[in-house]
């Protein structure tokens, strides 16, 4: 089995954390940008509180990742690190991402914050094509999408979970996706 | 956007250019202590300014464009995508400021051009050739070659032009793409260019050719009307107005320049966008702070900024025309780092490569080049030579320079030229020229325009200069890799 470790950092510090990484041994990482939600709905209409963030993701086995995600705790970079993996009695905490059309990050937000979440992270992304897609001037037109990604304790997941599913915008015009992941580590760094 | 850190790096870019005019102006006597508190105020604003400005144009102005952008495609009609474009490159031109200032100026100094026809021709260069560049992604046309047809009938049409008009033609490039347009035209260009996916060059060049337009347009406007300009005498310089009153009228500029973008949001969102609630509060917020912010921002700069600048022009002139020059190269350098549309596009050009190009890196090639420019404009200024001296070897050196540069960084660098010239180098370095020139009289403050155009021409050589430092860095790597 093989854990990811999920990283989330301030723009421009996924290097540093890395190299932290590195010397416990990682392989290598990926990384991608993404924008921190705001921690209430006010704020997010205002704007204000968002965030520059990048995710840095690592794939290891059981045992080097909880090595790993050590030394990353030490390593000074404020952010915060989530290790999704099964390990029975210890995933106290799941890893709820829903694929959504853009423009509809901000409704997700708003709901999983009534129903307990404090924040999230968005990442932009896009559909895939396939054969019969409609093609203009050669390229076929993918829908643009967001990925919202909150890591919550399970009893406030599970009731993220239910309002996420209940959005009626999200069935008909969101048509959003939504899926959790069993995180069994969870810190806030530094 | 995180408000306090935009502030600090707001007020980092705007720091060095109030501590060197501050300087200057004391050690050259010339300002009193008043005026100093008034400079100290002007900066204030321009810093909170920025930071409102900036933080509306991440939230509203951005994402709005580039769904705007998304949808057009949706369309699936090129003829639907082109009369949008050239609708919206037209209208949001119109009510620029630097635009209406830049043909007040120029109808001013005679050549028998009414403003109202300059600004309509410079509208229509824009919508003309913003219709271009989306036409450009869809049909993945080369940007060089657009780039290279473009400038070889401007360089035929200028041969043909009186000097001043060239001048003015390729001051009006610089002038059109300003605070609110570019980022909106970047946004939308870049909704459409997701369609490229795999093409990175795609996402550049929409501030590059429609601030190419206009340079066009206006000097077929001038061909028509057998430009034959008489000698300008300066604009008559009208009482300094106090700082409400100027707060005041920027609240009415500013809402006439963004009333045809709220306009054509408020169509977009009930006919095809209908993005969900949060969202447009987000947007709505966003453009408030746009407006709010510019108003601020236009202020401050021209509250002290301008009457600075040109009494630092003649004091430093009478002083020594080197020391012109070199303090006009360093407030080129730092005159960029504060405006506006710069900070929109290093970002832009940041997220676009995935932190290959570093906002650090992208900056500090803009301001070498604005350094330079303005060394240049004021050598021209100072010793009186046609505008041809200049533009024909920088253009000639561009176009050399782009057979070897990516085409990315031609977007980027086109893109570059069109950015940099905004409020602050217009409010500032123009009367810094203009105040250096009154001294001049064989040439009067006609050979002060032209500035614009030398601020819009360096970046775009420093940036392709870039490039194939890039392009050979990035083959060494690759080579290495193998």
């Amino acid at each position: 089995m093989t854990d990811m470790i999920l990283a989330i950092v301030k723009r421009g510090r996924a290097r540093d954390l890395m190299k932290a990484a590195r010397e416990a041994g990682a392989g290598g990482g990926t990384v991608n940008y993404a924008r921190g939600t705001a921690s209430s709905t006010i704020l997010a209409a205002l704007g204000i509180a968002d965030s520059r963030r990048e995710v840095l993701r690592i794939f290891a086995g059981p045992d080097e990742s909880r090595k790993i995600a050590g030394r990353m705790e030490k390593s000074g970079i404020k952010g915060s690190l989530a290790i999704c993996g099964k390990e029975d009695g210890m995933e106290n905490w799941t890893l709820v991402e829903v694929i959504c059309e853009e423009g509809f990050g901000e409704e997700v937000m708003a709901v999983a914050r009534r129903a307990g979440a404090t924040g999230g992270t968005v990442v932009s992304a896009h559909g895939t094509s396939t054969e019969d897609d409609v093609k203009f001037f050669g390229s076929p037109l993918v829908p643009e999408k967001e990925i919202v990604m909150m890591v919550l304790e399970n009893d406030v997941a599970s009731a993220v979970v239910q309002a996420v599913e209940g959005l009626e915008v999200l069935k008909q015009k969101g048509r959003a996706v939504l899926f959790t992941l069993p995180v069994k580590h969870f810190a806030n760094l530094a | 956007m995180d408000l306090l850190k935009q502030f600090r790096e707001v007020s980092l870019s705007v720091m060095p250019i109030a501590v060197l005019a501050l300087v200057l102006s004391l050690l050259l006597g010339v300002m009193d202590f008043g005026e100093a508190m008034s400079f100290v105020l002007s900066c204030l604003l321009v810093i909170a300014g920025l930071t409102v400005f900036l933080t509306g144009v991440d939230i509203g102005i951005m994402p709005v464009g580039s769904r705007i952008g998304a949808a057009l495609t949706r369309s699936r009609s090129l003829s639907v995508m082109l009369l949008a474009s050239l609708l919206l490159g037209f209208i949001f031109t119109i009510p620029e400021p630097d635009v209406q200032v830049l043909a007040t100026q120029v109808s001013q100094a005679g050549g028998g051009v009414p403003s109202t026809l300059l600004i309509a021709a410079i509208a229509l260069g824009v919508g003309v050739f913003f219709a271009i560049s989306i036409a450009r992604t869809i049909l993945s046309w080369p940007m060089k070659l657009v780039l290279a047809v473009s400038y070889i009938i401007i360089f035929i049409l200028a041969f043909f032009c009186d000097d001043f008009f060239v001048s003015v033609a390729f001051d009006s490039g610089g002038a059109t793409t300003g605070p609110l347009s570019v980022p909106f035209i970047m946004a939308l260009g870049m909704g459409v260019a997701n369609l490229r996916k795999h093409n990175d060059e795609a996402e550049f060049g929409y501030v590059a050719l429609s601030s190419t337009g206009p340079v066009l347009a206006v000097l077929v406007l001038a061909l028509v009307f057998g430009g034959d300009a008489s000698a300008a005498a300066a604009g008559a310089q009208t009482a300094a107005p106090g700082l409400g009153q100027l707060f005041v009228s920027k609240l009415s500029e500013v809402g006439l320049s963004l009333l045809p973008m709220v306009a054509v949001v408020i169509v977009c969102q009930l006919f095809f966008l209908r993005l969900p609630r949060m969202e447009i509060l987000r947007v709505a917020s966003g453009i408030v702070y746009a407006y709010v912010g510019i108003v601020v921002f236009f202020t401050g700069v021209e509250y002290s900024f301008s009457d600075v600048a040109r009494e630092l022009g003649g004091a430093l002139m009478s002083l020594h025309p080197v020391c012109l020059c070199i303090a006009g190269f360093l407030f080129g350098v730092c005159v960029v780092l504060a405006e506006p549309a710069v900070l929109v596009l290093t970002e832009q050009v940041e997220t676009a490569s995935s932190g290959r190009i570093s906002r650090k890196t992208m900056l500090a090639t803009l301001a070498l080049g604005v350094g330079l420019a303005v060394v240049l404009a004021l050598v021209r200024t100072v010793m009186g030579f046609s505008i041809w001296y200049l533009l024909l070897p920088g253009y000639g050196l561009i176009f050399i320079c782009m057979i070897w540069t990516p085409g990315l960084f031609s977007s980027i660098a086109f893109d570059s030229g069109g950015v940099a010239t905004g409020p602050m180098s217009s409010t500032f370095l123009l009367p810094l020229a203009m105040g250096a020139a009154a001294g001049n009289e064989a040439m009067g403050s006609a050979a002060s325009f032209g500035m614009i155009a030398m601020i819009a021409m360096m970046p775009i050589l420093l940036t392709e200069l870039l490039g194939i430092v890039y392009r050979f860095k990035t083959s060494k790597a690759e080579a290495r890799n193998d």
